[in-house]
C-alpha cells in the first residue's frame, strides 16, 4: 500500500466541492479510524471510574440516586398537587438524563482540541473525530438514565414504552449527530476564543430552563398564549425535539399534555442534526489547519 | 518516482498578535488595512528531497525553524506557501511520549498509540511484547505511566514508534533520551531501519548522530536552507559556522585593528595563508595538508624581534601558539616576511583566526598585536570529531576464555 500525501498552498482554498466531499466522507473517515475512537471512547469511559470503588457501577447509582431525589424533592415535597408524583419524577428525571447527556458532551468539546493539544501539535490525525468519544459516552450515560426510566416506568406503571421504543435507536443516532455538529462547531470556536467555553457554561444553564425538563409543553404554550408562537419557541430548539422523541419512546407519550407524534419530533430533530452537522463539519476542517499553531 | 519527500519552496509564517482578539478584530470590515500581528518568518523557501533509503540530517541552531519544518512534513501544521509531497506509511515522532495518558498503563498506552498510528487492535497485540522487551520496561509496563520516569516514558514512546515499521520515520531530537544503553539500541535500531532500504528524517544538535547515521543532510538558519549535501561538508560548514555564532557575532574579530603605516615602531603589515607545497594562496586545509602563515614585518629602528602566531577557533579557544623566541629565532631586518610553517596540519573541522605578535627578543614588550588578514579553515573529511586529529591506534585484547 503506497500512501501519498501532498499538500499545496495554492490550492489549500480548495472550495466547497471538497469540503462537502470530505464531508460525505466523515463516516468512512470514523470508521478507518474505529480503533481510535475506541481506544479514545475507552479512555474517556474508563477515565471517568478509573480507580473507584464501584467502577462502572457508578453510572448505573448516579441516575438511580438522582431519580430518588426528584421523586422526594419535586414528586412528594414540592407538592404538585395535579400530578403523580412519580409519574412527575419521571418525566422530570427522562429529560433530565438527556438534556445531561447532551450539554456534558457539549462542554467536553469546547475543550477537546485545546486539551488534546499535544496531540494536535504533536500527531498527524484527523482531529474530527475528536468529538466523538465524547458523544458516545454522554450516549452511553444516556442509555443506563433510559434503561432506569423505564425499569421505573414499567413497574410502576407509569411510563409504559410502545412500539415507539423500537424508535429509540433511531433517536439516540440523531442525538449522536446533534452533538457532534454542535460539538465541532463549539470545538473549532473555543480554539480561536477561548471565551467559548465560559460563555457556553452559561447559554448551557439558560438552554436547561429553556426546554422542557422541568416543565411541560402545555405550561409553556399557556404561557406564550400565541400557539404560532409558541411552535416557533419550540422547533427553535433543538433540544425540544429531541427531549419529546425521548420521553416518547421511552413510554412516556401524554397526550393531554401535548407530547405526541414520534414522527414529527424525530423529522424536526433529523433536519437539526443534519444541519449542525453540515455547519459543525465544515466549519471544523475549513479551520482545523490553524488548529495545530494556537492549541 | 523514488523520492519520499519533496519539498518545493517551503515557507511558513507565524502570527504573533500582540493580544489574542486580534485575529477577530481583524476581520472586521472596518478594521480593514489595520495590522493586529507581527509576521514571524519560521521557514522561507524551502526546498529539499529526501530518497527512498536515504537518510538524512537536519542541522541549525534553536529557533531555525527545525521543529517547524519536521511538523509541516508530519502533516500536523500546514505551510503558507509552497508544496510538498510525502509518498509512502510515515511515522513522526516529534516528542516522545506524545499522546500518552498519565493515568494509563504503559500497556494501555501501546494499544492506544497504537491505534493513533492506525493500527488495528489484532496489529497490535502483534507488536505489544516486542515493544515491551523493546522499552526494556519489564514489570513497570503494568504501571500508571505517571509513575514513569521521564527517561521511561520515552523508551515507551520510541519503542511504539519503530514498531510501526514506517516506509519513513521523521524524528525530532530524540536520541538525546535515555540512558547510553538505551541510546545505543535506538541508533542500532534505526541502523538497522536504514539497512532494510526504509528512509530517515531526522533533527538533532549532535553533529556526531547525523554524521554518523545521515547519508546527507539539510542545514537550515534563520527558516531557510543554507546548505544542502553529504552530512560530512553540512556539518563540518555548519560547526564552521556554530563557533563564529559562539563567538558573539558572525563579524571576524579584531576587525577594528588599522594599519598604522609610517609608525616608526615594529609593525605587522600583513599574514598571508599559502599552501605549505605549492606556495600559493590557499585558506581551506584538510587535517594533513601543510599550510604556511606569511607575516609581512617592517621594523624601521631595527629592534631585535620575536614573532609569535597563535590558532583560535572561533568560540575563543586558543588551539596552538608558536613563537620564533622557543626555536631560537631573533630578527632585526628593516622589512621582510616571516614565514610559519604547519606541517601536516592536526587540526579538525573549524575555522580559526590566527593572532599575530611582535615581541622584543626577550618576548616582554609587545610592539605589535594584529590576526592574520584571512582565517584558517579546516575540514576534515573524516567522522573525527573534536579539536585536533590526535595521533592514535587501536588495539583488541580478548580474553584469551573467549576465543571460542
Amino acid at each position: 500500500m503506497t500512501t501519498v500525501r501532498s499538500f499545496d498552498s495554492d490550492a489549500r482554498d480548495a472550495g466547497l466541492i471538497v469540503r462537502l466531499r470530505a464531508l460525505a466522507e466523515f463516516p468512512q473517515l470514523i470508521w478507518q479510524n474505529r480503533n481510535m475512537v475506541a481506544n479514545f471512547f475507552q479512555r474517556e469511559l474508563m477515565g471517568r471510574f478509573h480507580g473507584s470503588l464501584l467502577g462502572a457501577w457508578w453510572m448505573l447509582v448516579q441516575p438511580l440516586f438522582m431519580f430518588a431525589v426528584y421523586y422526594v424533592i419535586f414528586g412528594k415535597l414540592y407538592g404538585r398537587g395535579d400530578g403523580d408524583p412519580v409519574e412527575f419524577a419521571l418525566y422530570m428525571f427522562s429529560g433530565v438524563v438527556c438534556f445531561h447527556a447532551l450539554n456534558e458532551a457539549l462542554s467536553n468539546c469546547c475543550t477537546i482540541v485545546v486539551s488534546n493539544g499535544n496531540l494536535v501539535k504533536k500527531v498527524a490525525f484527523p482531529s474530527e473525530v475528536l468529538p466523538i468519544p465524547s458523544a458516545l459516552v454522554s450516549i452511553v450515560l444516556f442509555a443506563v438514565g433510559a434503561v432506569v426510566v423505564v425499569a421505573v416506568g414499567v413497574t410502576t406503571g407509569k411510563f409504559t414504552p410502545g412500539i415507539e421504543l423500537l424508535c429509540l435507536p433511531i433517536v439516540i443516532l440523531l442525538q449522536l449527530a446533534l452533538t457532534l455538529g454542535i460539538g465541532l462547531l463549539l470545538a473549532n470556536a473555543n480554539v480561536f476564543i477561548r471565551d467559548v467555553q465560559q460563555v457556553w457554561r452559561i447559554f448551557s444553564m439558560a438552554w436547561f430552563f429553556l426546554s422542557p425538563v422541568f416543565w411541560h409543553p402545555r405550561m409553556m404554550a399557556e404561557l406564550i398564549g400565541d400557539p404560532a408562537l409558541t411552535q416557533l419557541a419550540f422547533y427553535a430548539n433543538p433540544a425540544y425535539s429531541l427531549l419529546m422523541a425521548h420521553r416518547i419512546a421511552l413510554g412516556g407519550e401524554i397526550p393531554a399534555l401535548g407530547i405526541t407524534d414520534i414522527w414529527w419530533h424525530i423529522s424536526v430533530l433529523a433536519t437539526w442534526a443534519f444541519t449542525t452537522l453540515v455547519l459543525g463539519h465544515l466549519t471544523f476542517t475549513a479551520n482545523k489547519h490553524k488548529h495545530a499553531d494556537l492549541v | 518516482m523514488s523520492n519520499v519527500i519533496e519539498a518545493r519552496g517551503l515557507s511558513k509564517t507565524y502570527r504573533l498578535y500582540r493580544n489574542p482578539y486580534g485575529r477577530l478584530l481583524e476581520k472586521l470590515p472596518w478594521n480593514k488595512g489595520k495590522s493586529y500581528y507581527k509576521p514571524v518568518p519560521a521557514l522561507q523557501d524551502v526546498s529539499f528531497d529526501v530518497a527512498r533509503g536515504e537518510c538524512v540530517g537536519l542541522v541549525g541552531t534553536n529557533g531555525a525553524g527545525k521543529s517547524t519544518l519536521l511538523k509541516v512534513l508530519t502533516g500536523t501544521t500546514f505551510p503558507t506557501a509552497g508544496r510538498y509531497t510525502v509518498r509512502g506509511r510515515v511515522t513522526s515522532l516529534l516528542e516522545l511520549g506524545a499522546g500518552f495518558q498519565q493515568s494509563f498503563t504503559g500497556r494501555t498506552n501501546i494499544y492506544m498509540n497504537a491505534a493513533m498510528m492506525g493500527f488495528s487492535r489484532k496489529e497490535a497485540k502483534k507488536k505489544v511484547d516486542e515493544i515491551i522487551e523493546f522499552s526494556e520496561l519489564g514489570d513497570f509496563i503494568d504501571a500508571p505511566i505517571r509513575t514513569y520516569s521521564s527517561g521511561m516514558s520515552a523508551r515507551l514512546g520510541f519503542s511504539v514508534a519503530v514498531s510501526a515499521d514506517p516506509d519513513m520515520l521523521i524524528l525530532d531530537e530524540i536520541l538525546a533520551v535515555g540512558d547510553m544503553n538505551f541510546r545505543k539500541k535506538c541508533v542500532d535500531k534505526i541502523l538497522d531501519y536504514k539497512k532494510r532500504g526504509k528512509s530517515l528524517f531526522f533533527c538533532s544538535h549532535s553533529l556526531y548522530d547525523v554524521r554518523q547515521i545521515c547519508d546527507r543532510a539539510v542545514w537550515l538558519r534563520k527558516g531557510r536552507v543554507q546548505m544542502v549535501s553529504d552530512s560530512v561538508s553540512v556539518t563540518n560548514e555548519y560547526a564552521t559556522h556554530e563557533n563564529k555564532i559562539a563567538e558573539g557575532s558572525d563579524e571576524t574579530p579584531f576587525k577594528d585593528v588599522v594599519d598604522a603605516e609610517g609608525d616608526s615602531n615594529p609593525r605587522i603589515l600583513g599574514a598571508q595563508l599559502l599552501d605549505g607545497e605549492t606556495r600559493q594562496p590557499r585558506t581551506t586545509f584538510a587535517p594533513g595538508d601543510s599550510a604556511i602563515l606569511r607575516v609581512h614585518v617592517r621594523n624601521a629602528k631595527r629592534e631585535q624581534l620575536t614573532l609569535a602566531v597563535g590558532a583560535m577557533r572561533t568560540d575563543g579557544t586558543l588551539c596552538f601558539a608558536h613563537t620564533t623566541q622557543f626555536s631560537d629565532i631573533v630578527f632585526d631586518f628593516e622589512e621582510g616576511h616571516v614565514s610559519l610553517k604547519l606541517d601536516n596540519l592536526r587540526l579538525l573541522s573549524g575555522e580559526f583566526t590566527l593572532p599575530i605578535w611582535l615581541f622584543d627578543a626577550q618576548g616582554v614588550h609587545r610592539f605589535h598585536e594584529r590576526p592574520a588578514n584571512e582565517t584558517l579553515i579546516v575540514q576534515n573529511r573524516t567522522k573525527d570529531l573534536g579539536l585536533f586529529l590526535q595521533e592514535h591506534s587501536w588495539e583488541l585484547e580478548p580474553k584469551s576464555g573467549d576465543r571460542q
